[in-house]
């Protein structure tokens, strides 16, 4: 399976006017972690794909990493920085 | 990777959450939420609804639901779940995992692959809130199925 399938997700939403259920598929941005769906009408809506993690962003991500400072940050990266300062907050609080 | 579910449900608020998820202050772990169902119980009407999942950084106060494990063989969760807020934790502004426009009629169901899960990192009361910033006072529900690690 390839890194864009992998990342896929499905959204299904039931509405008794519509004639069927109506499905939208859905990546999952591994800059933000932010559900993104795609509307396959509308191109648009494919955000983006981050070539240094080679992993699917959403469009806000693409705008940071072409035109912000940011550049490629995972979110898997973030989270281990979040838990690292967890970490240190709780050893200088236990002293 | 033990996997739980958990139930939220209010009258919806325009400003408190529907429900909550969160680690609690002490012993955490990841949580990823990989398949979630909201819609309304409520007599069918034309109402709009915005369903948006937040992140947030600190417990809310709410009625304590406690997530049931899909394995009755599993350890109980370590998670926090909360719903019927009465006040909201602190949300992290922009920080929207999801926003879902929807008529009160509608359900909706999202389901990832794995890999595209939404995750919480273990850190003290960091979890995600529920919110229906667009509603009508009418009773909906969330259901949401995650895994912890």
């Amino acid at each position: 399976m390839s890194e864009r399938a992998k990342q896929q997700g499905c959204l299904i939403i039931t509405d008794p006017s519509a004639p069927a259920a109506i499905e939208y598929d859905t990546f999952t941005c591994s800059h933000c972690n932010s559900i993104a769906v795609i509307d396959r009408q509308k191109p648009e809506t494919l955000g983006g794909f981050c070539r240094m993690c080679m992993k699917s962003i959403c469009n806000g991500c693409v705008d940071a990493v072409t035109k912000g400072p940011t550049g490629c940050v995972p979110f898997e990266k973030k989270m281990e920085e979040m838990e690292r300062r967890e970490r240190l907050r709780r050893e200088i609080a236990s002293g | 990777m033990a996997k739980y579910s958990m139930k939220a449900q209010r009258a919806a608020s325009t400003t408190l959450a529907v429900g909550t998820l969160a680690c609690p202050g002490s012993g955490m772990r990841r949580i990823k939420i990989y398949d979630m169902v909201v819609g309304s119980e409520a007599t069918p009407a034309d109402n709009a609804f915005l369903w948006q999942v937040q992140r947030s950084t600190t417990a809310s106060t709410s009625t304590a639901v406690t997530p049931q494990s899909l394995d009755p063989a599993d350890a109980a969760a370590v998670s926090v779940g909360g719903e019927n807020t009465t006040v909201n934790g602190t949300t992290t502004a922009n920080a929207f995992l999801a926003t879902i426009a929807l008529n009160q009629r509608a359900t909706f169901r999202w389901v990832c692959a794995p890999g595209g899960e939404l995750t919480i990192p273990a850190t003290a009361n960091n979890g995600v809130h529920i919110m229906t910033p667009t509603s009508s006072a009418v009773n909906v529900s969330a259901q949401v199925y995650f895994e912890e690690q």
